[in-house]
């Protein structure tokens, strides 16, 4: 165990370095740079459109337009945090504009749309009963599409993205004991979607 | 302290599962087509401070204008496909429904992962070959667009095979029906 060690620890350098190197490719315009970190993170940001938004060609649209201001906002990258939380909250914020503007063209409301999209569950809806659960990738991802808009994008956001109550509140305006109801909420809407049969 | 969730530990643990999904093979090619329009705006605007001079320049040296013109045509790929095969991005659209059509035929999870897997490396060499044609000379135009079109058509095949093998098996749980009606897809 010892003995393998420094190569791995060798081999992370290396790959850390290459990494920072197509980055900086990349700020020179490199095309083909481009395309290699473009091939790294595309289907993981396009995933997180997916989740965020529900239609593929919604998510083709905003992953495109978040690649473009990655390339184009590369410059302002100072290595301060990893690449691919940069770009992660590149793609989040622009799901997040996208869908307050599809929002903003059916509503006048002034409520926090987060709040608007959800629907409030009765306090008394339904005990965690995990051990009924029957959980499988397909099954919860259908489920998570079911979940009203608001609901869903709190619930992505901690769980899928790891973001925090207090972050997630920062991103979507929000108060952050909003974002722990909210996601608790959605989880509880989950669990009852997961139990029928 | 906080109570054991099985959901969330369920999606943590499978995290990786649920990026299923790949992006469209033509998403970089439209990213870098935008980024070339960028770019060729921004060489204008660099540019304009000495545009008088340039013009100067050009006028003297005529002759090479043609020259460095050349050497600065930045290839539109997509134009040069639709230039070659002006039918292509309806036979693009085309094998692209075919195909999406077929996978959802299929239910079994796993060998569904496992073709997701070998198309995405279709989509991988389609991405290239956008990249190949970039710097392509003209000659080599059209063997490129056929290549393209060959790697939908050996999708298509794949996925045909595929399916053949699982009506034999009747494992597509009674979609007997398919390719009866081509306008379906």
């Amino acid at each position: 165990m010892t003995l393998s060690f420094p190569s791995i620890k060798g081999k992370n350098l290396d790959s850390a370095q290459l990494h920072k190197d197509l980055i900086i490719r990349c700020k020179q315009g490199d095309r083909r740079a481009q395309y290699e970190l473009y091939q790294r993170y595309a289907r993981a940001m396009y995933n997180i459109c997916l989740r965020m938004l529900g239609h593929a060609q919604d998510a083709e649209d905003v992953l495109q337009q978040s690649f473009m201001d990655a390339f184009h906002r590369l410059e302002s990258f100072r290595f301060q945090s990893s690449f691919g939380a940069w770009l992660k909250r590149i793609v989040v914020n622009n799901c997040i504009n996208f869908l307050k503007q599809r929002r903003l063209l059916t509503t006048s409301s002034d409520e926090s749309w987060v709040e608007l999209l959800a629907i409030p569950e009765h306090e008394s809806s339904i005990e965690d009963e995990d051990e009924s659960l029957n959980l499988d990738v397909q099954r919860v991802y259908e489920a998570m599409m079911q979940l009203p808009e608001g609901y869903r994008i709190v619930f992505n956001l901690y769980l899928f993205e790891g973001y925090d109550h207090r972050e997630i509140a920062q991103i979507l305006g929000i108060s952050e004991a909003t974002s722990k109801s909210q996601y608790h909420r959605a989880k509880r809407k989950l669990k009852k979607l997961l139990q029928a049969p | 302290m906080r109570r054991w969730d099985k959901l969330e530990h369920f999606v943590r643990q499978h995290r990786q599962a649920f990026d299923r999904a790949a992006p469209p093979p033509y998403l970089w090619e439209s990213i870098a087509t935008a980024l070339d329009k960028k770019a060729q705006g921004r060489a204008i605007v660099r540019l304009s401070w000495r545009s008088v001079a340039a013009a100067i320049g050009i006028l003297l040296l005529g002759g090479l204008a043609g020259v460095l013109g050349e050497h600065f045509v930045v290839h539109q790929p997509r134009s040069v496909v639709r230039t070659i095969m002006p039918e292509f991005d309806e036979l693009q659209q085309y094998y692209l429904r075919a195909i999406k059509y077929r996978l959802s035929l299929i239910d079994d999870a796993s060998l569904r992962q496992e073709i997701d897997n070998d198309l995405a490396q279709f989509d991988k060499i389609q991405e290239e070959l956008y990249m190949v044609l970039r710097e392509a000379p003209p000659g080599e135009y059209a063997a490129i667009v056929e290549a393209m079109i060959a790697s939908y058509q050996i999708r298509l095949e794949i996925l045909e095979r595929v399916l053949a093998r699982l009506r034999r098996s009747d494992l597509t749980h009674g979609k007997g029906k398919i390719y009866e009606d081509e306008t379906e897809i």
